[in-house]
């Protein structure tokens, strides 16, 4: 007799069949939020610093300018990354809070999502473009 | 449908400290930085895309309206950061006595306050005089390029002049 064969059944057969209890998962929600506010730390401050530094751009030249560098190039894109990340997180957790209306929660939580994959998709297109144009100059 | 139940009083009774207003404000300034990042994306696309519009922004940016909603993203962001961190330090487990709760919190709401009136003294009086110690130039918005200053105008407000040389941007630009 191993002792497998008396381990206890700790839920009934329904509460299983219909998904009830622990759910055993979401704590991979509360790291990436953490890493990905921890990865936020230098990259928000070195975003911050830069706009103020070139006081905005004035012209698209002057952005496609500043990302000829990779690494500009590449803090610009792990910080778009981590932000939408982060913030899709974020209002998952403040939807979560406020919403309790079933088709409206789900409806914004998958909404959310939709919209954090096109706005990073668009701006990883942008910060491609901008980085691969050839102005003539360079920071 | 249910009958609503009747909730215990929250608001209206529980008096506003440094905590638990802090806390809200975490929240709120998430919000408002998510509602941000439809700025960033327009900024980004818009520069990449479509320069007209990229120029229809900047001057947008730059009224009034477009300031005070950049001063209070920028509040937003130095806020959330601070307190952030205050978070990332409970997270750890440290800072959860009542004394240091207070003191950290009355930190970060310094800290916001003089990061954000430093960011902004900074970008709209020194980060011109300081272009030049950079290396790059600037540009004036269309209104006001000037070929020449105009020889009436003190020297120290003359705007600088335009060196750029002609960029291959516009052969670049999608028709």
């Amino acid at each position: 007799m191993s002792k497998s064969d008396n381990k206890q059944e700790y839920q009934t057969k329904l509460r299983k069949a219909k998904g009830l209890g622990a759910a055993g998962h979401g704590v991979e929600h509360w790291w990436v939020q953490r890493v990905t506010a921890v990865a936020l730390i230098p990259l928000t401050i070195w975003f911050v610093v830069s706009l103020i530094g070139a006081v905005m751009f004035p012209t698209p030249e002057m952005v496609a300018a500043w990302l000829v560098s990779p690494f500009n190039a590449i803090a610009l894109a792990l910080f778009v990354v981590a932000l939408f990340a982060h913030a899709v997180l974020g209002l998952q957790v403040v939807i979560e809070d406020y919403i309790h209306c079933e088709y409206a929660k789900y409806f914004m939580l998958v909404s959310i999502k939709f919209i954090a994959y096109i706005f990073a998709g668009a701006c990883l297109l942008s910060i491609m473009r901008l980085h691969f144009i050839d102005t003539g100059y360079a920071f | 449908m249910t009958h609503p139940r009747p909730l215990s009083p929250h608001l209206s009774i529980y008096r506003w400290l440094i905590t638990n207003t802090l806390s809200i404000l975490h929240r709120i300034t998430g919000v408002a930085l998510c509602v941000g990042t439809v700025l960033l994306v327009a900024w980004l696309v818009t520069a990449a895309y479509y320069p007209a519009q990229y120029l229809t922004l900047q001057e947008c940016m730059g009224s009034m309206l477009g300031r005070l909603m950049l001063v209070g993203w920028t509040f937003a962001f130095y806020y959330h950061l601070c307190n952030g961190i205050r978070h990332l330090f409970w997270d750890m487990g440290k800072g959860f006595e009542l004394g240091t709760v207070n003191v950290t919190g009355a930190a970060v709401i310094i800290a916001t306050i003089g990061l954000t009136a430093f960011s902004w003294v900074y970008a709209t009086q020194f980060a011109y005089q300081h272009a030049d110690l950079m290396g790059h130039h600037m540009q004036h918005s269309p209104e006001n390029i000037h070929a020449m200053p105009d020889e009436d105008m003190p020297i120290d407000s003359r705007p600088m002049e335009l060196e750029m040389p002609p960029s291959n941007y516009d052969r670049n630009v999608i028709q």
